[in-house]
C-alpha cells in the first residue's frame, strides 16, 4: 500500500515538475465559422485569448537570409512590449527566428506544430520549446500526442497558422513553399496579408513578389503592422544618433553609415574606413553589444 | 652459475627498473630459454646475441642458459635489453659478480657493436635524482643531463670493449654526460616570410597574430579559396622560437613517435588529412599520433568540418589536458600533446555560405551534419573564431603579395612572447593560454571600463565560465601585444569579438 501511495505521489510530482500536459480546447470562436477546420485543438501551455485582434502570423523560408533577419529585427524593435501574439510554425529558419525574437521582445508566442504537441520538431529547438511554453505562450496542434510529422501534415498545420492569425506577414518565400500555402489559406480565410518585396532575380523572394502582384499588401515599414494591429506608437523610424547614445564615438557613426549603404565583411569595412584591425574589432563589438548591428557568417548588417 | 643485472624497460616515456637474471647450468641440453617475457618472441634476439658473441671473438657458452626478466610480463621482447642479457651471460660464464649499482641498457647488432639508443632520453634529470652508480649505454645514445648527480654515464662501443673493461678490468672509459644545448639548435625562421605576403584578410591576420603570440587555439571560417591554408602555413614561419626546454620536449615527442632525430630542431607543423582516424590523430597505446607529433608546435586541421565527428570529439579532452593517456599492457603511458590548434573550415558543407554572390546549396541533412560536427562544445575550445573573406580583385592586381620591410608583426610577437615568459615563468607556463583559474584575477587585471563591458557581454551572449576565462586570457595577450600592463576596454572588446560569432537574436 505504502509503495502504491509513494508511486502515486511521485508520478504527480513528475507531472508537476514538467508543468506541461497536453489538453484540448475548443477552436477559438471567431474562427469556428471557417469550414474545414478542426473543432478542437491540442494545447500545451496557455493559448492566449483575443487572437482576432492581436495575433500576427509570421512565415518565411527555412533558410532565412540576412535580409529577412533585418526585416524581422526591425519589426520586433517596434513590437517591444506591444502586447502582440506571434504565431509561427516552429521549424528552423524564419519560424524559429520569429519565436526567438518575440520572446526577446516580451511578446507571447504560439507555435503551431505539424505533429503531436509532445514532439519537438525539429529536435534542435528543444530549448526554444521550453521557453515558448514557459514564457506564457503555447504549442498547439490538431494532432494528438505522439503523432509524428508527415508530408501531408505540414499544409494542415499551415491552415491553422493562417486561421489563428489576424494578419499574416510573409517574409521570404520561393514559389513552391509552405509559406505560399499559408498565404493561400490566409487569402481564403480573408486574413490580411503583408508581403515583403524583394529582389526579382532571387528565388527566395519570387513568392513574396508574386503575392504582391496577386493583391497582397506591400510591407514597407513596421508602422503598417502596428497600425493594423491597433498599437499606437510615437516612433516612426530608428534614429541612429539616439541609439549610439552619449558613449558613442564619431567612428561608430561612420561605420553605421557605411553599413546602412551596403552590408560589408570585416575586411571590406577596414578598407573603406581605414581603421586598423584591432580598433575596428573594438568598435564593432561595442556596436554589437548595443544591438546596432548584427553579424552573420562574417558579414556585418545594420539592424 | 647465476648472475643478476639491473636494466630498464622504457614504455612511452615511463622508465621502469627491471632485473635480468641469467642462470647457466651444465646439466641439460644446451639451449637458451627466456622466461618472464610476455609473448615470448625472443628467438631472433637470442640468435643475434649468439652471432654477436661469435663476431666479437667471445665464446658463447655451450650450456643450458636461462634468461629471466623480473618483474614478469612487463616487456614483450628482449630487443631493448640484448646488451644487459649478453653481459649477464658473460658475467655468469666467467664467474664475475657485477656491481650492485651498475645499470645496463641497449641492444646489439650482429657485429657485436652496441646500437645507439634514443629512448634513453627519458632517463632524464627527474628520473636520475637520488640514483648512485654507473650507467652503461651505447655510444651515440641520447642521454642529456645538465644536473650533476650521483650517476656516472659510460658510453660503450662494443661487447668486446665492455668485456675488457668490466670483466678483465682493462682500460678506462670517459664519462659520457652531455647537455642538450651543446648538441641542438633551433632552425631559423624563413626571412621575408610574414602575413604581409597574404593579401587582404586583415581580421584573420590580426587574429592569427594574437593566436600565435599567446598560444590560443584558433578556428578560421570562410568559403573555399579565400586563403585559410595559406595563412596557417605562414603562421608556422611566424611561430615564436621556443626555449631550450621546448627543444627537449620536441625531441622527446619525436622519439616517442619513432621519428629520426636531427641536430636542428624545428617547430612541428602537422597537417593530418581528413581521412585520419581517431587512432591516427590522438594516438594508440603503443603508438602516439599526430597530436604528439605536433607537441610544442602547430596542429593544423584543414577542412575541419569534413573530419568524422568521432575524431573531432576525441580531440576535445586532448585540447584540455594537453596530453594523451593510455594503459599499455598494465603500464600507464602518457604522451604529451601540447599543441596550438589551428582549424580551418567552411561555413557549411557545400562551402558556399558566406561567399559573395553565391548561394549555399546545403539541404537540411547537410546542415545537421555540419552542426553535429562543429558542435558548440568543440567551438568552445577555440579561443579565437575568425572569418576569412578573401581579398578583392583590385588588391591582387595592385600588389601581388610582396613582403613589405616595415611590417612589425614579427617584432610584436617576439615582444609579447618575452613579456609572457617573464610574467608566467614562476608558474611553469610560457603562454597566456595556460593561465590557471586561480591566478586569472591577479594576472588579468581589468580596468573599470573593461569590467563593465565584460558584464554587458556576459548578459547579452550568456557566456559560460569557461568562455569568460578564455576571453580574459585572450585580452591579456592583446594587451601584451600593445605593451600595456592593464587590460583596457578596447582589448577586452576585441577579445569578445573573437569569441562570439553568428549571434542568435
Amino acid at each position: 500500500m505504502a509503495v502504491i501511495v509513494f508511486y502515486g505521489v511521485s508520478i504527480i510530482f513528475v507531472f508537476m515538475n514538467s508543468a506541461v500536459l497536453t489538453y484540448q480546447v475548443d477552436f477559438p470562436e471567431w474562427a469556428v465559422s471557417i469550414k474545414g477546420l478542426p473543432k478542437k485543438l491540442y494545447v500545451r501551455g496557455i493559448l492566449p485569448g483575443g487572437l482576432d485582434s492581436s495575433g500576427i502570423g509570421i512565415v518565411g523560408s527555412r533558410r532565412i537570409s540576412p535580409y529577412g533577419i533585418r526585416v524581422l529585427r526591425e519589426l520586433f524593435y517596434f513590437l517591444k512590449d506591444a502586447g502582440i501574439t506571434v504565431i509561427s510554425g516552429f521549424t528552423a529558419g524564419t519560424d524559429s527566428y520569429a519565436h526567438e525574437l518575440a520572446l526577446g521582445a516580451g511578446c507571447t508566442t504560439v507555435a503551431v506544430m505539424p505533429c503531436g504537441c509532445d514532439i519537438v520538431h525539429p529536435s534542435t529547438n528543444k530549448e526554444l520549446y521550453k521557453r515558448i511554453v514557459g514564457g506564457g505562450g503555447a504549442v498547439v496542434s490538431e494532432f494528438e500526442d505522439g503523432f509524428m510529422p508527415q508530408k501531408w501534415t505540414y499544409p494542415k498545420r499551415n491552415r491553422i497558422t493562417a486561421a489563428l492569425s489576424k494578419v499574416i506577414l510573409v517574409v521570404e518565400a520561393s514559389l513552391k513553399s509552405g509559406s505560399m500555402i499559408t498565404a493561400g489559406f490566409a487569402k481564403k480565410y480573408n486574413r490580411k496579408i503583408f508581403s515583403v518585396p524583394g529582389d526579382i532575380y532571387t528565388e527566395r523572394s519570387a513568392g513574396t513578389n508574386k503575392l504582391l502582384s496577386g493583391g497582397a499588401d506591400i510591407y514597407l515599414s513596421p508602422v503598417q503592422i502596428l497600425n493594423e494591429m491597433g498599437v499606437t506608437t510615437t516612433q516612426t523610424a530608428r534614429s541612429s544618433a539616439e541609439d549610439i547614445g552619449d558613449g558613442g564615438t564619431i567612428k561608430e557613426s561612420d561605420v553605421l553609415n557605411i553599413l546602412k549603404e551596403k552590408n560589408l565583411s570585416f575586411d571590406g569595412l577596414g578598407s573603406k574606413t581605414g581603421i586598423s584591425a584591432g580598433s575596428l574589432n573594438e568598435i564593432l563589438m561595442k556596436m554589437l553589444l548595443k544591438n546596432l548591428i548584427f553579424e552573420k557568417n562574417g558579414v556585418y548588417y545594420v539592424l | 652459475m647465476y648472475c643478476r643485472i639491473r636494466s630498464f624497460a622504457i614504455k612511452g616515456s615511463t622508465v621502469t627498473e627491471i632485473g635480468v637474471e641469467v642462470t647457466i647450468t651444465s646439466r641439460g641440453i644446451p639451449r637458451v630459454e627466456v622466461t618472464g617475457v610476455k609473448g615470448g618472441e625472443c628467438l631472433k634476439s637470442i640468435k643475434k646475441i649468439r652471432t654477436a658473441f661469435n663476431n666479437s671473438g667471445l665464446q658463447f657458452p655451450n650450456k643450458k642458459i636461462n634468461i629471466n626478466v623480473l618483474p614478469a610480463g612487463i616487456i614483450s621482447d628482449i630487443t631493448d635489453i640484448e646488451f644487459p642479457a649478453s653481459m649477464g651471460i658473460l658475467f655468469a660464464h666467467c664467474g664475475v659478480v657485477p656491481g650492485t649499482s651498475d645499470l645496463f641498457y641497449g641492444s646489439l647488432n650482429s657485429a657485436g657493436f652496441l646500437v645507439p639508443a634514443t629512448k634513453t632520453i627519458f632517463m632524464d634529470a627527474g628520473w636520475a635524482t637520488g640514483r648512485i652508480g654507473r650507467l652503461f649505454i651505447s655510444d651515440g645514445s641520447l642521454y642529456f643531463n645538465e644536473h650533476k648527480n650521483g650517476l656516472n654515464v659510460y658510453k660503450l662501443c662494443s661487447l668486446s670493449q665492455a668485456e675488457d673493461f668490466l670483466i678483465k678490468g682493462e682500460g678506462t672509459l670517459p664519462d659520457g654526460r652531455q647537455t642538450l644545448a651543446y648538441n641542438y639548435a633551433w632552425a631559423g625562421l624563413g626571412a621575408g616570410e610574414c602575413f604581409c605576403n597574404v593579401l587582404g584578410n586583415s581580421q584573420a591576420k590580426r587574429a592569427l597574430t594574437i593566436s600565435i603570440s599567446g598560444h590560443h587555439n584558433i578556428l578560421m571560417l570562410g568559403p573555399s579559396g579565400t586563403g585559410k591554408s595559406l595563412l596557417a602555413e605562414k603562421s608556422h614561419t611566424m611561430f615564436p622560437e621556443g626555449t631550450q626546454k621546448d627543444a627537449v620536449e620536441i625531441i622527446k615527442a619525436g622519439i616517442l613517435c619513432g621519428v629520426p632525430t636531427e641536430n636542428i630542431v624545428t617547430t612541428p607543423f602537422r597537417r593530418p588529412h581528413i581521412s585520419a582516424r581517431e587512432g591516427d590523430l590522438i594516438g594508440r597505446p603503443r603508438m602516439p599520433g599526430e597530436a604528439t607529433l605536433a607537441h610544442k608546435g602547430i596542429l593544423f586541421l584543414d577542412e575541419m568540418h569534413l573530419f568524422p565527428s568521432k575524431v573531432l570529439n576525441s580531440l576535445k579532452t586532448v585540447i584540455d589536458q594537453k596530453k594523451v593517456e593510455f594503459n599499455c599492457d598494465g603500464v600507464p603511458v602518457s604522451y604529451p600533446a601540447d599543441f596550438l590548434l589551428i582549424g580551418a573550415a567552411n561555413n557549411c558543407m557545400c562551402g558556399l555560405l558566406g561567399a559573395e554572390d553565391r548561394q549555399c546549396k546545403c539541404n537540411g541533412k547537410d546542415l545537421n551534419t555540419y552542426n553535429t560536427r562543429m558542435n558548440p562544445s568543440l567551438l568552445e575550445r577555440f579561443d579565437i573564431l575568425t572569418h576569412v573573406s578573401g581579398s578583392p580583385v583590385e588588391a591582387v592586381r595592385e600588389r601581388g603579395g610582396e613582403y613589405s620591410a616595415e611590417c612589425s608583426t614579427g617584432e610584436q610577437i617576439k615582444r609579447a612572447v618575452s613579456i609572457q615568459r617573464d610574467r608566467l615563468g614562476s608558474l611553469g607556463i610560457s603562454y597566456n593560454s595556460g593561465i590557471p583559474h586561480e591566478s586569472i584575477n591577479r594576472i588579468c587585471n581589468l580596468s573599470n571600463d573593461a569590467a563593465s563591458l565584460l558584464e554587458m557581454a556576459v548578459s547579452k551572449y550568456g557566456l559560460s565560465t569557461r568562455s569568460v576565462h578564455r576571453i580574459l586570457t585572450v585580452s591579456r595577450t592583446i594587451a601584451d601585444l600593445g605593451g600595456a600592463s592593464e587590460i583596457s576596454a578596447a582589448h577586452l572588446a576585441e577579445a569578445v569579438q573573437y569569441r562570439v560569432k553568428n549571434d542568435k537574436p
